[in-house]
């Protein structure tokens, strides 16, 4: 019966080698067929310029790029560049949220300035809340917050609700007449744009938030860097083409590897999936109770683990040091002792529950200390394009 | 025997640099695969001609060569470089029992040869104070390379039989034409073609007389259709040697990665003035050691050895120049080269101790 146990566990330990592999590959696969450029260049040269590299970096968690060559000579020079990144309030923050995050206050720390759209009218388009009312909601008292939180410097961070900055709208107006619908349902398909909000939204708003940073009111065209995930280079494909067409710098792109579901470390983390994630607001008995239950890259019999190893390429809970532990030798140290199968699957539980509780723990305790969101929130009126002699 | 130019470690191109066990005595037995697998000097670069150790032992006698054309602008630093790299592998062989001869051919013909060479009397002459300037390294520094203008070479019967013999050879291989595209830059390429690509195959028709050629890695293409060459004409091999390529200095990282063909193929060494870039080279009778100075603050330094280094380059050049001035050992050490404010000023420092003092340039 033993012997069956065991032969079982090494088939288990080649499947999970196998799922680790096809997440690189995913990667590796994604930057030669959309024609991206592979990060570790930049990587090379950013680890000899700053006295120091975020884990984004040096993990490789950013792995991908389109023009981000002229953000080097920025960082280089010391010279301000502007970052946009959106988010969708339908629901609370969680660890993948923070990745982004991560990446915006680095880059800040870097010289960038940051715009982050909450994207309420696309929760609403989408189905993910009600009313327009209650996004709104979660993004003042939820969201903004909690963005807030992360330690943002309020003089260069700039941060809107759609429904409350409508002139957002006026310019999304100016640019939809250089994109037709069939090119956007090309793109995203048909059902992306099955109503006419989601087609004005999809066209022209999203344009709209990544394009504001050029306009008059901010200086005028600039180089502009968007942090994305694979799924989201359609948009800076769409962006950069009319960009281009109305006479603006066409916006670069880094692309980031997802943070991976608690339960399939293939699949992203959702916020509509609560068992796939831990929320920002979780608790700790929520937090320990959600990575007990999460996939992990160990075998169920101790005595093989220990032999043969771990995988923490596909671990969902080694997954979560790797995005968020910030120091390096630490999660260095780990990988390989759980790789040769010195620590298991229960060892590794605990160190990761204790750390990952650790900062949701002090984030909310930050997120608590905010008081008012008004210094952030860009309210500035847009009418560069609606001025008339 | 001491050691010399090597790192334990295996360079795996990402890593940074490693503490490195190397020390030089002028009048010790030093390690021809040292030498030759130094990663400092060495280009990674893989070249179907490229020499390796076992191949290079088979010779009972060796002709080395380095040629370089030249500009308005003067020698350059890099060029040094070379001139010290053949001598020194030349004393190596020696000691290995092999005879080895270095030669420098200075380009002057080929160096007045492209159109948009201005003032080509003037350039032609300058050949006889590079001569002298050469002579002078050679003697100061002891490196016991032979120069010699390629005008002189020209007119050796010897040589107008090989390019004579070339040219059918030339003509009837496709393989050697699609070679000879890639020695000439693109714009240049259709009024290559129309003569026939005359400068590769006068150049192929000097160097096929040696045995092996040290240059730069974007030097390969001659030297490939120099090794089919001399397998039909001469029925011996011809091997190349590649250094590290050359990078301006007194820029930031940002400048190599938004000109990726500089980061990739490096300057000319030896052409002062190659890519527009003469202000951001160490020119030996016009930039002053202040010049010097500013440049090397000014530049981005590397820890991973797959970046390019310029001033880890000037470093190892003055080296280099005081080994063989001296005699006294030399190390790389971790310490120095690991930490970019050290290493630049070491590289200023070394510079002037031995180069500009002692070929009397200007401070």
């Amino acid at each position: 019966m033993k012997e069956e146990y065991i032969k079982l566990a090494q088939k288990e330990y080649q499947a999970k080698v196998k799922l680790g592999a096809k997440i690189n590959d995913y990667y590796t696969n994604k930057v030669k067929e959309l024609q991206l450029k592979d990060f570790s260049k930049i990587k090379a040269y950013l680890e000899a310029f700053l006295p120091e590299l975020s884990p984004i970096i040096s993990r490789d968690i950013i792995f991908a790029h389109l023009d981000f060559e002229p953000f080097t000579t920025a960082i280089a020079n010391k010279i301000p560049f502007c970052i946009v990144s959106g988010l969708n309030p339908s629901s609370p923050l969680h660890l993948g949220h923070k990745v982004l995050f991560d990446q915006l206050l680095y880059f800040q720390s870097l010289g960038a300035d940051i715009y982050i759209p909450i994207t309420n009218d696309e929760s609403y388009l989408d189905g993910k809340v009600k009313n327009l009312a209650e996004s709104r909601k979660i993004a003042y008292e939820e969201i903004i917050p909690s963005i807030i939180a992360f330690g943002f410097d309020p003089k260069k961070t700039k941060i809107y609700i759609m429904s409350d900055y409508p002139d957002v709208y006026n310019f999304a107006i100016d640019i939809s007449k250089y994109v037709t619908n069939q090119y956007v349902s090309s793109i995203f398909g048909d059902k992306a744009i099955d109503n006419s909000g989601k087609a004005f939204y999809r066209s022209a708003v999203q344009l709209a938030q990544i394009l504001l940073p050029q306009l008059k009111e901010f200086g005028g065209p600039k180089a502009t860097l968007i942090p994305v995930g694979i799924d989201q280079h359609p948009y800076i494909l769409l962006a950069r083409d009319v960009a281009n067409k109305m006479n603006l710098i066409p916006p670069s792109e880094v692309i980031f590897k997802f943070q991976g579901s608690l339960l399939d470390p293939f699949e992203k983390m959702s916020g509509s999936k609560p068992n796939t994630a831990i929320y920002l607001s979780d608790d700790p008995k929520t937090i320990e109770r959600k990575i007990q239950k999460a996939y992990t890259g160990s075998v169920s019999v101790l005595e093989v683990h220990q032999k043969m190893g771990g995988v923490p390429e596909a671990c969902s809970v080694f997954s979560l040091l790797n995005f968020h532990h910030p120091d390096n030798e630490f999660v260095s140290n780990i990988f390989d002792r759980y790789k040769k199968g010195q620590i298991n699957m229960k060892e590794l539980k605990e160190i990761t529950t204790k750390f990952i509780i650790e900062i949701v723990i002090d984030h909310q305790k930050k997120k608590a200390a905010v008081k008012s969101v008004d210094e952030f929130i860009l309210n500035k009126p847009l009418n560069s394009f609606l001025t008339y002699k | 025997m001491v050691r010399i130019l090597v790192s334990k470690t295996r360079d795996t191109g990402s890593s940074p640099v490693r503490p490195t066990n190397m020390n030089m005595k002028k009048d010790k037995n030093l390690s021809l695969k040292e030498l030759l697998s130094n990663k400092y000097f060495n280009s990674s670069e893989v070249s179907p001609v490229q020499i390796n150790i076992d191949k290079i032992r088979r010779f009972q006698s060796l002709r080395l060569v380095y040629g370089e054309t030249y500009d308005h602008y003067g020698m350059t630093l890099d060029s040094l470089k070379y001139y010290f790299y053949i001598a020194l592998l030349a004393k190596v062989l020696n000691h290995e029992g092999i005879v080895t001869t270095a030669t420098v051919i200075i380009g002057d013909l080929h160096s007045v040869k492209n159109k948009i060479v201005e003032n080509k009397d003037d350039l032609l002459h300058q050949a006889d104070n590079r001569l002298k300037l050469i002579n002078k390294i050679n003697s100061i520094y002891n490196l016991n390379i032979t120069p010699i203008l390629m005008s002189e070479m020209f007119k050796e019967k010897l040589f107008l039989e090989r390019l004579e013999k070339i040219v059918p050879i030339f003509n009837n291989s496709e393989d050697l034409k699609a070679l000879a595209q890639k020695t000439v830059l693109k714009n240049r390429l259709t009024q290559e073609e129309k003569i026939g690509f005359q400068y590769t195959l006068e150049e192929v028709a000097l160097i096929v007389d040696f045995d092996i050629k040290i240059g730069p890695p974007r030097e390969t293409y001659y030297d490939q259709i120099a090794g089919i060459i001399c397998r039909e004409l001469c029925q011996k091999d011809f091997y190349g040697l590649y250094l590290k390529p050359t990078y301006p200095l007194g820029f930031q990282f940002d400048y190599f990665i938004n000109h990726s063909e500089i980061e990739t193929f490096g300057l000319t060494p030896y052409k002062a003035g190659s890519n527009k870039l003469q202000d951001n080279r160490i020119l030996l009778e016009t930039t002053s050691a202040l010049k010097c100075q500013q440049l090397i603050n000014s530049s981005f330094v590397a820890k991973n050895l797959i970046l390019p280094n310029p001033v880890l380059d000037v470093y190892f050049i003055s080296q280099m120049a005081g080994y063989f001035l001296t005699g006294e050992d030399f190390s790389i050490d971790e310490e120095i080269v690991s930490s970019p404010e050290l290493l630049k000023k070491n590289a200023y420092q070394k510079l002037v101790d031995n180069i500009y003092k002692p070929l009397n340039l200007k401070l």
